[in-house]
C-alpha cells in the first residue's frame, strides 16, 4: 500500500500533499521533487517553432545530425541544432503522424491519405516535390482512420500502419477504395481496406497487407536486430495496451481486420470468441491500463554504449504519464516476451510523450509530445545521458520457477536477502468485444526462495506457482545500491505467455 | 446545507429511460429540461451551462470519445481538491468510478465506456455559485471540466469565464485566410475524404480531390477555417469561408477512347511552383499535369481581354497538360456556358471538348468564371 493511500484513508490531506499530488497530475513536475535520475539524465526544452502548434507527428534525425518533425496542423519543419533556429520544410499535410529523413533534402511523411516523398530539388530549403509513394489503402472518411510510420528493414521495405476507424463517428457517402459490410460493425472497424493492418510497401513500390488485428497502432518500430514490433492501444479486444513483435501473416487479436483477408467472407463479431481466441499471436509486452500506462506509442531501441546502463532494450512513448516505458525482451520457446518498467517517471518529462528519436552521438533521446484532444502535451524535450549508472531493474528474466533480476547495481548486502522484499501479483486481461478489461484472477504469488548472486546484482527468486498467459506483477521493496543509490523503480510487470 | 436530491437513473445508450424514472423525474415539476453533454475528446461540449437557483434537471453524458469519463459535480472551487481525492482511488480496490466518498461531491455520473450513455436527474442548490463538473478520471481533470451557473442573473461571457478550461490552440491563426495562396490537405466538404484545399490570391478558393484526380469545387470571398477540424481529434470538416460558384457534376470529367469510358485514376503528387500546386496523376497511363492559377494571373489572349471587361469577376484558369495519349481524350462538362477554353487543339461536340491524340502530347487550358456580378 502506497503513502498516498494510506493518507486518504485515515481521512487527513493535508494542504501540502495535495498541492503535489495536484501538480503530479498536472504533468508540469517543472518544480521537481526528487530526481533520482535526474543526476544521471538531463531533460531540456527544445523551444518550439515559433506559431506553430506544437503537437508533434513524428521525428527523425537527418543525415546532417538536425532534427525534423511534423506537427498536428500540417507542417514539416526543421530544427538547426547548433543555431537552435526552426525552417519551414513543408506545409499542408493532413494529420502526418510519422516521418522518415531519406537525405537532408528527402523525407518521408505518412498522412491519413498516402505516404509522401517530400524533396527539396532546388535547394532553397523548402520541399517543392510532394510525391505520393504509396496511397493504396482505403479512406472511409472517419476520423480515426489514422497512419503511422514509415520504419525500414534491412532490406529495404517500408512498413505503415493502419488505424482502424471508430463508431464516434460513421463512414461518408464517398470514401476511397470499397466498402466491406463485414468490416462495418463493431466499436472500431475497418469497412475499407485494410484497416488495422500493418503494410510492406516493397522496394519496387507494391504495397502488400503484412499482418493483421491492430486497433490504434500508433507505435511501429524495429529493435536493433530487426525485429518489428507495434503497440496497440487499450479497447475493444485489447483488455489493456500491449506491444506486439509483428510477423507476416498473423493475426493480433483486433478482429475487424480479418475482413481484409484474402478470401474472408463472415462476420467476425459474429464469431466465438474462443475460435477467435486461437487465431491470435499474443502479445509479447502487456502494459496495464491506468496502473502503469494508458496510451503507449512508438518504440526505439536504446544505443549500446551511449545512453546509460539499458543498451539494446527499448524504450516507448506514452501519452498520459510524465514518463518513458522501457521495455526488456527475451525470446522463450520461439516467441519474445519479457517485462516493463518505467523511465523517468516524474522526473521532469512533461505528459504526451510520443515519437522517439536519439541524436546521431547516442547520448540524447529527443521526444515530441502530442495529445491531439485527449490526455498528452505538447513541444520536444530531450533527454541527455550525463554519464554513470544509476540503481536499476537491468533486467528480468523467466527461469524454470521463477525470475532472475540483474540489478544495474550490487545490491548493498543487507537488502534484498528475504522472500519478503518482493511481493507478487498475477492476472490476466480478458479476450473479448467489450472495452477493455478488469484485472482477471488476480491472486498473489508467493516467492518462496530468494537467492542472491555472489556479486549482488542478481537476484533469482522461486515463486510458488508459474502460470502462462498472466502478468506477473512485481513490486521490490525500497532497495538500495552497495554506495546507497535508492532503486530507481520498484514496480515492473512481466508478460508470461509461456513458461520454460 | 441542503440535501440534495439526485436521482442516479438509468443505463445505456440504447436503453431508453424506463416508465418508473420517467414519472419519477417528471413529477411535480412537469417535463424536465435536458442538459445533454458529449465528449469530443478531452473535453466537456457544453462546456458551461446555466440553472435556476433549485432547478431540476436531467442531465446525459454521452461519451462520443476514444476513452472512458465520468461526470462529478462538485461543491463551488471544490474541483481540484475532488480531482485529487480521485487520483487517491487509483490504487485502491475499489476504485468507485473515480468519484471520491466526500461531501465535496454533489452528484455524479459513473464512468462511461465509450459509446454509452447516462443520465441523472440533478437539483441545483438553493444558493447561487459557480458549481464545476469535472471528469475525475487520473489524468483528465487537470484539462476536462465545464460549470454549471446556477444564478437567477445572467453567465458571464464565455471569453471571460474563468470557470471554464482555456481554449488551446489560440497561438496560431486559425483563419488559414492570412497569407494567400495556401494549401491544406484536410477533411472537405462535398469531397471524398482524401481533400485538398487550395486558396488563391484574389480570394478565390477550390477543392481538389486527389482521391478521385479532380476539381470539385471552387469559391469566392475567402479561404477555409479549420478551427473545428483542428480543435475536434480531426472529426470535423474544414468550413468554407465565402460561396462556392462553380461546382463540378458527379461524374468524372475525362473519358479515354470512346466518351463512355471514365478511365481509372492514380495519383502521383503534387509540385509547387510560386506557391500554387500542379497536381500530377495517372489515367489508365496517360500521364496528366494539372494546375488551377487566379484568373488575374492569365496572361495574355482573349480571356485576359475578357477579364478586363469583367474585372471583380471571380474565376480561375485550369491548365491541363497530357502526355502518353494514345486514344483520344473527351472532357465532360456541364458549365459550358461558363468554361471557355483558351487553349486546346480539339472541339466541342456538345458537352464533351474532344482532344485526339495526335502526337500524343495536348495541352488544354480552361477559364471558368462565375456569371454573377460580385
Amino acid at each position: 500500500m502506497n503513502h498516498k493511500n494510506m493518507m486518504f484513508q485515515s481521512g487527513l490531506l493535508p494542504a501540502v500533499a495535495l498541492l503535489t499530488g495536484f501538480l503530479f497530475l498536472a504533468g508540469g513536475c517543472k518544480n521537481k521533487q526528487d530526481d533520482r535520475l535526474g543526476n544521471f539524465y538531463s531533460i531540456e526544452d527544445i523551444p518550439a517553432p515559433e506559431g506553430v502548434f506544437s503537437e508533434v507527428g513524428g521525428l527523425d534525425i537527418l543525415p546532417n545530425g538536425n532534427l525534423v518533425a511534423c506537427f498536428h496542423r500540417g507542417q514539416v519543419m526543421i530544427h538547426d541544432v547548433t543555431t537552435g533556429k526552426w525552417q519551414l520544410f513543408a506545409s499542408g499535410l493532413h494529420d502526418p503522424l510519422g516521418i522518415m529523413a531519406v537525405t537532408d533534402t528527402q523525407l518521408l511523411v505518412m498522412q491519413r491519405a498516402e505516404l509522401t516523398r517530400l524533396t527539396d530539388t532546388d535547394g532553397d530549403g523548402k520541399a517543392d516535390e510532394y510525391q505520393t509513394v504509396t496511397d493504396d489503402f482505403g479512406l472511409s472518411g472517419n476520423y480515426c482512420e489514422f497512419g503511422y510510420g514509415p520504419v525500414k528493414d534491412k532490406d529495404g521495405n517500408l512498413y505503415i500502419s493502419l488505424n482502424t476507424a471508430s463508431n464516434g463517428a460513421g463512414i461518408w457517402d464517398e470514401q476511397r477504395g470499397p466498402v466491406n459490410p463485414l468490416g462495418r460493425p463493431g466499436r472500431m472497424y475497418s469497412a475499407v481496406p485494410y484497416r488495422g493492418w500493418v503494410m510492406k510497401l516493397t522496394p519496387e513500390g507494391k504495397l502488400e497487407p503484412y499482418a493483421m488485428g491492430f486497433r490504434s497502432p500508433d507505435g511501429i518500430g524495429f529493435d536493433g536486430k530487426g525485429n518489428l514490433f507495434v503497440t496497440d492501444n487499450q479497447g475493444d479486444w485489447l483488455g489493456t495496451s500491449k506491444m506486439y513483435h509483428v510477423e507476416a501473416g498473423n493475426f493480433y487479436g483486433q478482429v475487424s481486420s480479418l475482413v481484409w483477408k484474402e478470401g474472408w467472407d463472415t462476420d467476425p463479431l459474429k464469431m466465438p470468441v474462443p475460435v477467435l481466441d486461437s487465431m491470435r499471436t499474443r502479445e509479447a509486452i502487456l502494459f496495464p491500463h491506468n496502473i502503469f500506462a494508458n496510451s503507449p506509442t512508438q518504440m526505439v531501441p536504446v544505443p549500446e554504449d551511449s545512453f546509460g546502463p539499458y543498451g539494446g532494450q527499448l524504450l516507448v512513448g506514452e501519452m498520459n504519464h510524465p514518463k518513458l516505458i522501457r521495455v526488456m525482451l527475451e525470446e522463450v520457446n520461439g516467441a519474445f516476451q519479457g517485462a516493463c518498467i518505467n523511465f523517468l517517471d516524474s522526473a521532469g518529462l512533461s505528459k504526451g510523450g510520443h515519437r522517439l528519436a536519439f541524436s546521431p552521438d547516442g547520448k540524447s533521446l529527443y521526444v515530441g509530445k502530442t495529445a491531439y484532444t485527449w490526455v498528452g502535451g505538447r513541444g520536444i524535450q530531450k533527454i541527455t545521458y550525463n554519464g554513470g549508472t544509476p540503481m536499476d531493474i537491468l533486467n528480468m528474466n523467466l527461469t524454470k520457477d521463477g525470475f532472475r533480476l540483474t540489478f544495474t547495481r550490487p545490491l548493498a548486502d543487507t537488502v534484498g536477502n528475504d522472500p519478503e522484499d518482493y511481493s507478487f501479483i498475477r492476472y490476466y486481461y480478458e479476450y473479448h468485444q467489450k472495452y477493455g478489461s478488469d484485472r482477471m484472477d488476480l491472486q498473489p504469488v508467493t516467492v518462496k526462495e530468494v537467492d542472491v548472486s555472489r556479486n549482488r546484482r542478481e537476484v533469482t527468486l522461486q515463486l510458488d506457482t508459474m502460470a502462462a498467459g498472466y502478468l506477473y506483477e512485481l513490486t521490490v521493496d525500497s532497495l538500495v545500491s552497495k554506495k546507497g543509490l535508492p532503486l530507481e523503480n520498484r514496480n515492473v510487470y512481466y508478460t508470461l505467455n509461456n513458461t520454460l | 446545507m441542503k440535501k440534495i436530491l439526485v436521482y442516479t437513473l438509468l443505463t445505456i445508450a440504447a436503453g431508453g429511460w424506463s416508465e418508473g424514472a420517467i414519472a419519477q423525474a417528471a413529477s411535480g415539476t412537469g417535463a424536465l429540461r435536458e442538459i445533454r453533454i458529449q465528449t469530443p475528446g478531452l473535453m466537456f461540449d457544453p462546456v458551461r451551462f446555466q440553472m435556476q437557483p433549485g432547478e431540476t434537471v436531467k442531465i446525459t453524458l454521452e461519451n462520443i470519445d476514444e476513452m472512458s469519463h465520468n461526470l462529478v459535480i462538485t461543491q463551488p472551487g471544490a474541483r481540484e481538491t475532488v480531482v485529487v481525492l480521485a487520483f487517491l482511488l487509483l490504487k485502491e480496490k475499489d476504485q468507485r468510478d473515480f468519484v471520491p466518498d466526500t461531501s465535496l461531491v454533489l452528484a455524479h455520473i459513473p464512468m462511461l465506456h465509450p459509446g454509452e450513455k447516462k443520465s441523472i436527474v440533478f437539483q441545483a442548490p438553493d444558493k447561487e455559485g459557480v458549481y464545476p463538473y469535472v471528469c475525475t478520471f487520473p489524468g483528465h481533470g487537470t484539462v476536462m471540466y465545464g460549470a454549471i451557473h446556477v444564478t437567477r442573473g445572467e453567465m458571464p461571457p464565455i471569453e471571460k469565464d474563468t470557470h471554464i478550461p482555456p481554449r488551446h490552440g489560440n497561438a496560431e491563426h486559425h483563419h488559414a485566410s492570412a497569407g494567400l495562396p495556401a494549401m491544406y490537405r484536410t477533411f472537405m466538404p462535398e469531397c471524398g475524404p482524401a481533400g485538398i484545399a487550395v486558396g488563391m490570391e484574389g480570394n478565390v478558393s477550390y477543392c481538389w480531390d486527389a482521391g478521385q484526380c479532380r476539381l470539385r469545387y471552387a469559391w469566392k470571398g475567402g479561404f477555409v477555417n479549420l478551427e473545428k477540424n483542428w480543435h475536434s481529434n480531426g472529426s470535423k470538416k474544414a468550413e468554407l469561408v465565402g460561396e462556392v460558384f462553380y461546382r463540378e457534376g458527379p461524374e468524372f470529367p475525362f473519358r479515354l477512347g470512346g466518351k463512355e469510358n471514365i478511365p481509372e485514376v492514380s495519383f502521383q503528387g503534387y509540385s509547387m511552383v510560386d506557391g500554387y500546386p500542379t497536381f500530377r496523376y495517372q489515367l489508365e497511363g496517360v500521364e496528366v499535369a494539372e494546375r488551377i492559377t487566379p484568373l488575374d494571373k492569365v496572361p495574355v489572349g482573349r480571356a485576359a481581354q475578357d477579364d478586363a471587361a469583367h474585372e471583380g469577376q471571380a474565376g480561375f484558369k485550369r491548365t491541363l497538360h497530357f502526355s502518353g495519349l494514345k486514344k483520344d481524350l473527351w472532357f465532360f462538362s456541364g458549365e459550358t456556358r461558363r468554361t471557355e477554353v483558351l487553349e486546346g487543339r480539339g472541339e466541342w461536340e456538345g458537352n464533351y471538348y474532344r482532344i485526339p491524340a495526335g502526337d500524343g502530347t495536348a495541352t488544354f487550358t480552361l477559364i471558368v468564371k462565375d456569371d454573377h456580378e460580385s
